[in-house]
C-alpha cells in the first residue's frame, strides 16, 4: 500500500480531471444546442406569421359558411365573447316583399365568433327547412306550434353555439339557437326537435356541419 | 462526534485543505470496509478513490443529514457492488499469495488499532456477508446502529439481530472469549 500523501495527491489529480470533462462536455453541448436553438428560432420565424394568418380562417374553405364569411362577412373575431353583428334585420331591412336571408352567428368553445350571411339559394332553403319544422316561424301572430317529432338519435357532441337569424320575405325576422338537435326560438324558448336529415340539411347549408 | 462534516463545510466554503484531512480520517477505513465487498485489495483503493472523488466533485449532493462517514461508507458500498456487479466472470492476474497477505495485513495495521479488533477480523471471514458487514460498521467504525442501518438499507432492529447472531457465530469460532470481543 502506498503512503497516505500518495492517495491524496491522487484524489485531487482525479477531482480536477473529473471536472475538466465536465467543462468539455457542458461545451460541446452548448456546441450542439446553439445551431439547433438558431434553426428553431428562423423556422419559427417563418412559420409562425403563416399559422397566425390561417388562425383568421374558419375550418372547411368549400363550406357555405366558410365561403359566405369570406365574401360577406359583417362581424369581427372577438376572442372575448360573443359579438353583435353591425347588420340588424330588423332595422334594415323595410317591411314588404323581399329575398329572405339569414344570418349565421358561431360562438366556438373557446369564445371565439364569427358571422356570415348566406347566399341567397342557401338562406331560402335554410327557411323552408325552418318553416317546416316550426311553420309560425315568420308568423308572430300565430302561437306556439308542436315542434316537429322525428325519430330520437343521439345528439353529436355540440362544441359550439349557432344562431340563426332568419329574416322572411314579409320582412319578419326570427332567431333560432341550435342546440343538439333541437332549434330552439330566441324570445319563448320553444324548442323544436329536428329529424337527422333535417339535421344534416341544416348544419350543410349553414356550414356548421 | 463529527465524522467529518465540518471538514466538509471548510471544504464548500472553499477550504482546499479539509480534503486532505478528510482523507486522513476516512480513507483508510473506507478501504477496508470496500474491500469486504469486493475482496481485492487494489481494487477496494480504487473503489474508494472514486467514492471520495465523487464526494467532492458533486459538492452539494451531501445534505448533511447524516454523518459524512455514514454518506461516504454509502457511496463506496453502491460502487463497490457495482464492481462486483462489472467484474463478475473478470479476474485480473492475481497478486501471489504472499503479497496479497502483506497489503491486506498493512491495511488491517492502518485501519484497526487496536488488537482485539484484530482478532475479530480474522474471524469475521467465516461469517456471511450481511453478518460481516454489521459487525464492521458497528464494531470496527463504532457507527450507531442507526448509521449502519441506513448504510445497509436495513432497520436497526434487523441490525440488532445480526450482530447478536454474529456474536453467537464468533463464540463458536472464537471460544467464549470471542464473544466477550464484541
Amino acid at each position: 500500500m502506498r503512503e497516505l500523501k500518495d492517495y491524496t495527491a491522487e484524489l485531487h489529480r482525479r477531482i480536477e480531471e473529473t471536472q475538466a470533462q465536465q467543462r468539455r462536455t457542458r461545451r460541446r453541448i452548448a456546441a450542439l444546442c446553439v445551431p439547433l436553438v438558431l434553426a428553431l428560432a428562423v423556422t419559427g420565424a417563418v412559420t409562425l406569421p403563416k399559422l397566425a394568418r390561417r388562425g383568421g380562417k374558419t375550418a372547411e374553405p368549400q363550406s357555405a359558411f366558410s365561403q359566405a364569411g369570406e365574401a360577406r362577412a359583417e362581424g369581427v373575431l372577438d376572442p372575448g365573447g360573443a359579438i353583435e353583428p353591425d347588420l340588424h334585420p330588423e332595422q334594415d331591412y323595410p317591411e314588404g316583399d323581399h329575398s329572405p336571408s339569414v344570418m349565421v352567428f358561431v360562438t366556438g368553445k373557446n369564445g371565439t365568433s364569427s358571422a356570415a350571411m348566406l347566399p341567397s339559394e342557401q338562406a331560402a332553403q335554410v327557411c323552408a327547412l325552418v318553416q317546416s319544422v316550426d311553420p309560425a316561424v315568420f308568423d308572430p301572430t300565430e302561437g306556439p306550434s308542436d315542434g316537429v317529432e322525428g325519430t330520437e338519435v343521439d345528439p353529436p357532441a355540440v362544441e359550439e353555439v349557432v344562431q340563426i337569424q332568419l329574416s322572411g320575405p314579409g320582412g319578419q325576422t326570427a332567431a333560432y339557437t341550435l342546440e343538439g338537435m333541437e332549434l330552439v326560438r330566441d324570445g319563448t324558448g320553444e324548442r323544436f326537435a329536428l329529424t337527422q336529415a333535417q339535421y344534416d340539411e341544416l348544419t350543410a347549408l349553414i356550414g356548421t356541419n | 462526534m463529527d465524522n467529518g462534516a465540518s471538514s466538509y463545510r471548510r471544504f464548500l466554503d472553499g477550504d482546499e485543505s479539509a480534503v486532505d484531512e478528510i482523507m486522513e480520517e476516512l480513507f483508510f477505513p473506507l478501504v477496508f470496509f470496500v474491500n469486504r465487498y469486493v475482496g481485492d485489495l487494489p481494487a477496494a483503493e480504487d473503489v474508494a478513490m472514486e467514492a471520495m472523488t465523487d464526494l467532492f466533485v458533486h459538492k452539494h449532493r451531501y445534505n448533511f443529514k447524516v454523518s459524512l462517514k455514514t454518506y461516504l461508507f454509502m457511496l463506496g458500498k453502491s460502487r463497490a457492488l457495482n464492481w462486483r456487479k462489472r467484474s463478475r466472470g473478470l479476474r485480473e492476474a492475481e497478486l501471489t499469495e504472499a503479497e496479497d497477505l502483506s497489503e491486506q495485513g498493512e491495511l488491517e495495521r492502518r485501519a484497526l488499532a487496536s488488537e482485539r479488533k484484530r482478532v475479530v477480523n480474522e474471524a469475521l471471514a467465516k461469517l456471511p456477508e450481511e453478518m460481516r458487514m454489521a459487525v464492521h460498521l458497528v464494531f470496527f467504525e463504532e457507527l450507531s446502529y442507526e448509521e449502519a442501518a441506513k448504510i445497509m438499507k436495513k432497520n436497526p432492529k434487523q441490525v440488532d439481530n445480526l450482530l447478536y447472531r454474529a456474536k453467537k457465530a464468533l463464540r463458536s469460532i472464537l471460544g467464549e472469549e470471542g464473544e466477550q470481543l464484541l
